[in-house]
This record gives structure tokens, C-alpha cells and sequence, in this order.
């Protein structure tokens, strides 16, 4: 069961949704190749109280 | 709305942070549905930079003019600890006399620790380090003082000249006091069109009904005055003339340079005409005035 925050706020997810991220570890001998952690595309209902929460992209 | 983001996001499985302070990438809207996308990690300090040069970092807050009281506020420990770095004398390799020192020998003086951290704020970063290592003894003197950038001086640039008529008619030909009179610079084209005039963007800095600049914020001014003489006498009696160019600031003298003609240079009473220049590097401060006043003198050949 995932729960996605921003700004401390839920957005409202599908029940069917989950969220695998895939974890990245730095080879600190290669700073060249510094690496970032990253999740998969997922779809989120756009529900008036998403709508809120995501309209305020910037 | 494809491709806007939102920081300060966070994933959580069973209630357990996994992906905290992450960026959520909105990739698009399709369907009724967002689709999402969350990026977490580090990033490169040296992308973060990109090609910023160390004369590039932000250090406007340290602004001041390089005045003697400045430069002395500046040169003390305490001024170092505060603020990271400070006016040092150092042995450049010119000869240094300790008892009459200029204060501008005194060149900026920056703490490795201040440009490290100028550099990581720069760039979006906090750098901790130790707090006893080597870094913080590092300092990095400057190689020469500082200068205005080109396009600066560019802008700032004045260049006037001398209009048609200008001659002092000097009736009397003998026991004549000395002529000494601001040059009357007063014309803003020139003759000889190889140079396109430059008049400074400023307007109203340089007065040409009176000759005078007159600086509008405290300045560092590099000063050419030439003038070109040419002496008619009525008889031909005299030994020498003296023609000599002075820059003024507030009426008082601060610098001169002169040239002088000797009699065989004279023809039907007529010298040739000599030219007779000053340079001066000066520092101003608003509402200096600032002219070139010509001096004329002339000794007679003992009979």
C-alpha cells in the first residue's frame, strides 16, 4: 500500500496502484556516474482534490 | 501540461518513507488520469555549477568603493573572521617599504571556506566539512586589483574635444602674467572621423559650458587631457614658452604635465605648434569636479 505526499498532502491514489521504486546505489570511485533513484509511470485519477494538488506545477 | 514538476514530495509504503524529498514529474494528463513520475537522489555538484567561472560567483553583497577608509575598515582580523576575507599586504616581488606603504598596495585577500561556499550556494548545495582541517587556513590573494569589466568602462567612456575659435587674446606683450585658463573642452565631434564620439551614459556628467566633468557616484576615472599650443608674439624677444596641462579636482591640482617651445622653433612670430598632454588614474568621489587647465609661461633670452 503506497502513499504519495506532497507537501505533507495525499494524492489520491487508485487502489490498484503501486508504486515500485527502483533504488540506485553511487559508486563513490565513479563520481562521473553519480546515480538517482527513480519510480516507474503511474496513472493517477484526475479527481477534483488531485486536480488541486497537481494543478499547482509549476 | 506535460513535463512540470513539484518538489518536496514523498513516497511511503506501509507507512514507511522510501522516497523522501523526492520530485514528482508530471508527464501528462490522458484519460482522466495524471501520469506520474518520481525522481529522487543526488545530483552532480559539478552539473550544478555548469561553467561558471570563479571571477563569476556572487559576491555583490561585499560591494564597497576603494576608498583609504574602506580599505582600512577591511584590513583587520576581525573584518576576516566576520566576512571570510580582507585586505592582506602581501610581498608580490616589488619592493616594499614598511614605513610608507599606500593602503592600495593592500589588494583582496579571500578565504578558500567563503569561495567554497559561495560556490556550493550557487549551486543549490550545503557543504559541511570539518571545522579544524587545512581548508580553513587555505586563502587565495588576488592576482591584481580589482578593475572595472570592458563594457563597463565602454559605457562609461567620454570623449570630448576642442571646438573652433578657441584662442586667448592676450593684448599686452610684455610683463604678461602667466595665461592659465580650463582648457575649454566643449565639443563632442571630431575632425578627424576615423573615431566615432563616445559621450557617457550618463548625461549631464560632463558640462560643456564649463569644461567640467563632474562624477555622479564615487569612481575610479582614468584621465587623458591633451592639447595641441600654438603661441603667436608679436616680437620675437622671448627665449622659451612653457605650455603645461593640469588636472583640477575641486579647483586644487593633482597632476601635471608640460611641454615647452624654444625660440628656434618660432617663424614670423609664430611658434610651431607643440602638443602638451597629462595622464592621471584618480580616484573620485561624488560630486568631484574634475578639469584641465592650461598653463601658459615664457621666459626671456638675457640680451
Amino acid at each position: 500500500m503506497n502513499q504519495l505526499l506532497i507537501n505533507g498532502v495525499a494524492v489520491g491514489l487508485s487502489p490498484d496502484t503501486a508504486l515500485l521504486p527502483s533504488f540506485k546505489a553511487s559508486d563513490l570511485l565513479k563520481p562521473d556516474t553519480i546515480q538517482s533513484d527513480y519510480s516507474p509511470e503511474v496513472s493517477v485519477p484526475g479527481t477534483s482534490h488531485n486536480h488541486q494538488l497537481l494543478g499547482q506545477a509549476a | 501540461m506535460p513535463y512540470k514538476s513539484l518538489a518536496n514530495v514523498t513516497l511511503l509504503s506501509e507507512g514507511v518513507e522510501i522516497m523522501p524529498r523526492a520530485r514528482l514529474i508530471l508527464k501528462g494528463y490522458e484519460g482522466g488520469n495524471y501520469q506520474l513520475q518520481l525522481v529522487a537522489g543526488n545530483k552532480r555538484f559539478v552539473e550544478a555549477l555548469g561553467d561558471k567561472k570563479l571571477s563569476e560567483l556572487d559576491f555583490s553583497r561585499f560591494t564597497h568603493a576603494r576608498t583609504l577608509d574602506n580599505i582600512a575598515q577591511r584590513a583587520t582580523t576581525a573584518w576576516a573572521e566576520a566576512n571570510g576575507w580582507f585586505y592582506e599586504l602581501l610581498d608580490r616581488g616589488k619592493p616594499l617599504d614598511l614605513q610608507s606603504v599606500s593602503p592600495y598596495d593592500l589588494w583582496p585577500t579571500l578565504s578558500a571556506r567563503l569561495v567554497l561556499e559561495q560556490l556550493a550556494t550557487e549551486a543549490g548545495f550545503v557543504v559541511e566539512y570539518p571545522y579544524n582541517g587545512p581548508l580553513l587556513k587555505m586563502l587565495m590573494p588576488a592576482v591584481e586589483p580589482a578593475r572595472y569589466n570592458e563594457a563597463f568602462i565602454k559605457a562609461c567612456q567620454l570623449r570630448v574635444g576642442l571646438g573652433p575659435d578657441h584662442y586667448d587674446d592676450g593684448a599686452p606683450d610684455s610683463n604678461r602674467s602667466d595665461v592659465v585658463k580650463t582648457i575649454p573642452f566643449d565639443d563632442y565631434t571630431r575632425d578627424i572621423g576615423t573615431v566615432t564620439p563616445i559621450s557617457p551614459t550618463i548625461p549631464g556628467i560632463y558640462d560643456p559650458a564649463t569644461y567640467a566633468f563632474v562624477a555622479d557616484q564615487v569612481m575610479q576615472v582614468q584621465v587623458e587631457a591633451r592639447t595641441v599650443v600654438q603661441l603667436v608674439y608679436s616680437s620675437i624677444h622671448l627665449g622659451k614658452a612653457q605650455a603645461r596641462v593640469e588636472l583640477h579636482v575641486n579647483g586644487k591640482r593633482v597632476v601635471e604635465g608640460a611641454a615647452s617651445v624654444e625660440m628656434s622653433d618660432f617663424e614670423d612670430g609664430v611658434t610651431n605648434p607643440f602638443s602638451v598632454s597629462v595622464n592621471a588614474d584618480r580616484l573620485l568621489k561624488a560630486g568631484d569636479r574634475l578639469t584641465a587647465v592650461l598653463c601658459l609661461a615664457a621666459w626671456a633670452r638675457p640680451q
